[in-house]
């Protein structure tokens, strides 16, 4: 039987990894507020990969880990008004459209779903999208 | 149990033993759903600055267990300079100085004497080592505070 690891100090493996410099500087991720013993409130960022409407795009997400993490994933929120599949009026990824909340499992990461959502970016159906004017927010 | 299956002999030893002998001021229990999970309280020390506290902690031991360190965090709020906002705990046994040959019993015991003797000189929280140094009765009243005593 493998080691389940406990919500908390898997979480605190995330934010060690999110603070050591990375092979990819185009994902970020960290606490809200670096008090916050419970570690449920965090923000990321995501730059647009290049050949995609995004290109060079900063956006900001906020992901909440809620008591459940990680045997549920994170409900994830783009901070800038974003046009793109799957994320709806208020900025909230839909968790029926992105595939990673479908292959979700314990083991899986904030890191892997950032991944995932910048290879999104990058889909066929977006390609066409207007986008909104850059640092526009939803609120 | 059904939990313990699988579980190494190691672990399952140090479990009965914490059980059957427990350590004054301490206390692990292992946590219904994962064996390897523990659910700790630390009396604060006689004499110390924590004493008449009871601090919740959580342990963890990974896949990798003894082979790495137990993982170990403070639940309850505590003002202390080698333990950060988020509970983590500087000290070397958890860390570099680990050795196969410690168990869960001597990383509790670690920590008790961590709260009897702060070493604000390798500090884990800066602004609260600082504090120590340059007034240990104010810090111990800030440690107070949080304890909610005064």
């Amino acid at each position: 039987m493998a080691a389940v690891k406990p919500r908390s100090f898997k979480l605190l493996e995330e934010l060690e990894e999110g603070e050591k410099t990375s092979d990819d500087s185009t994902i970020s991720w960290g606490l809200v507020r670096d008090d916050d013993d419970t570690l449920t409130y965090w923000q990321a960022t995501v730059i647009g990969p290049s050949g995609s409407p995004f290109d060079g795009r900063i956006f900001a997400l906020s992901i909440t880990c809620g008591p459940k993490y990680p045997r549920e994933p994170p409900v994830v929120r783009f901070m800038n008004r974003i046009n793109m599949v799957g994320v709806g009026q208020d900025g909230l990824l839909d968790r029926k459209h992105f595939s990673f909340f479908k292959s979700w499992k314990p083991t899986s990461s904030m890191k892997d779903l950032l991944r995932s959502i910048k290879s999104h970016m990058n889909d066929k159906e977006n390609k066409k999208l207007p986008q909104p004017p850059e640092n526009a927010t939803y609120h | 149990m059904s939990t313990s299956a699988g579980l190494p002999r190691r672990i399952l030893k140090e479990t009965q033993r914490l059980m059957a002998e427990p350590v004054a001021g301490i206390s692990a229990i292992p946590a219904e759903d994962n064996a390897r999970y523990f659910h700790v309280e630390i009396t604060g020390p006689k004499d110390s600055p924590f004493e008449g506290g009871i601090f919740k902690l959580e342990l963890f031991l990974p896949e990798e267990y003894p082979m790495a360190a137990p993982k170990v965090r403070f639940v309850t709020k505590i003002y202390h300079p080698n333990i950060d906002k988020l509970g983590r705990i500087c000290l070397d046994i958890l860390k570099d100085k680990w050795s196969p040959a410690l168990q869960i019993r001597t990383v509790l015991l670690s920590i008790q004497a961590l709260l009897s003797a702060p070493n604000p000189d390798d500090p884990l929280a800066n602004d609260v080592a600082e504090q120590w140094k340059v007034n240990e009765l104010a810090a111990i009243n800030k440690v107070l505070t949080v304890l909610d005593m005064i």
